[in-house]
């Protein structure tokens, strides 16, 4: 259980996240592979911030400052996913009510 | 403070490791292939607490109960209030014609990131749990000494509190008035960054409302315009 692991994890979700948002056609599908990429990028924040050596950024001066940075990005993404999900869900219940469908490729009135 | 540097290195915690990061993979790859969307919201409940765990092994115990109160307990029921909303059209899950563009690009990333990362010569400190004497230094400043997330999530994993504390230092825990003096001389005798990862969550509060005040307070903002923007989303007209 060294840094390795964790990034390597990090890395494996986001990947299957990444996946996921290109290649389906449903847009709630979407959204959740969104939320499992952004749940990758905190645990190698909270990662890095765990097990870098944090004197080398600071020269020694304040330590506590950069040993939770991490923590503290990490908790400013859980915001930002918790308000895009909020206005991801009121769009798909929008197009829902309009068009009558979830799927990506039907709502392409935009291109025509 | 080696007792617990030994247990914490151990069989134990390797084999939550391997479980949590297996659990958390193989039902976030569920997601993205299972055909019923339901069962994928279900699938996504069960990676976000797994992702809580692999918080709790990294010291994290704040982020970990924000991670399942947010994540497990809004977010999920978002979705899957989502999915029932629109279930009368939704005939699984299917993909679109870049299915395999898709999973090439995704291996790609995995593969480059995974090389790039065993490949960095990562700055690691040199033992991280415990730390060397080079970080018992004055000016870190930790105020509190006890945590029940702390005790809740390390009782079985970190003998430390349980073995090696005195009775001295059990009366400045269980002394409810905050005396910072008292505080700070009962904490220069352990070493920085072991002490600010024991207890992170005074650290947390302190960072947030000093250094970090604009961006929460911008993120507030953000907060308050997307449940206003939500609201007038969905209104009825």
């Amino acid at each position: 259980m060294n840094l390795e692991n964790f990034l390597i994890v990090s890395a494996a979700i986001f990947a299957i996240g990444l996946y996921g948002t290109i290649s389906k056609r449903n847009i709630i599908t979407v959204l959740m592979s969104i939320e499992l990429m952004l749940n990758a990028v905190n645990i190698a924040a909270v990662a890095f911030s765990r097990y870098l050596d944090p004197s080398l950024i600071t020269q020694g001066t304040d330590v506590t400052r950069s040993a939770l940075t991490g923590q503290i990005f990490s908790l400013f993404i859980v915001t930002v996913a918790a308000a895009e999900i909020a206005l991801g869900v009121a769009i798909i219940i929008t197009v829902y009510r309009s068009r009558e469908t979830v799927f990506i490729t039907d709502v392409n009135q935009m291109r025509h | 403070m080696s007792l617990s540097s030994t247990i914490e290195s151990s069989v134990i915690t390797n084999i939550a490791f391997w479980v949590v990061s297996i659990s958390v993979i193989v039902s976030s790859f569920a997601v993205v292939q299972i055909r019923d969307l339901f069962r994928a919201a279900l699938f996504l409940v069960v990676a976000f607490i797994g992702i809580a765990g692999m918080f709790v092994l990294l010291r994290a115990e704040f982020l970990a109960v924000v991670q399942i109160l947010i994540y497990v307990g809004a977010i999920s029921v978002l979705i899957i209030f989502a999915i029932l909303m629109t279930r009368d059209v939704s005939d699984g899950n299917p993909p679109n014609r870049l299915k395999i563009p898709a999973s090439i690009v995704g291996l790609i990333f995995f593969l480059v990131f995974t090389f790039v990362m065993v490949q960095v010569d990562w700055n690691i400190q040199p033992n991280p749990d415990p730390l060397p004497d080079t970080y018992q230094e004055d000016s870190v400043e930790v105020y509190t000494k006890f945590s029940y997330f702390h005790v809740c999530f390390w009782f079985f994993c970190d003998p430390k509190h349980s073995d090696s504390e005195s009775p001295a230092d059990r009366e400045v825990q269980d002394d409810t008035s905050y005396d910072l003096d008292e505080k700070l001389d009962s904490d220069r005798d352990q070493s920085g960054l072991d002490k600010i990862f024991t207890d992170t969550i005074p650290s947390i509060a302190e960072l947030l409302l000093r250094d970090f005040v604009l961006a929460f307070e911008l993120v507030s903002i953000l907060l308050l315009a997307a449940m206003i923007g939500a609201l007038t989303l969905i209104r009825e007209k």
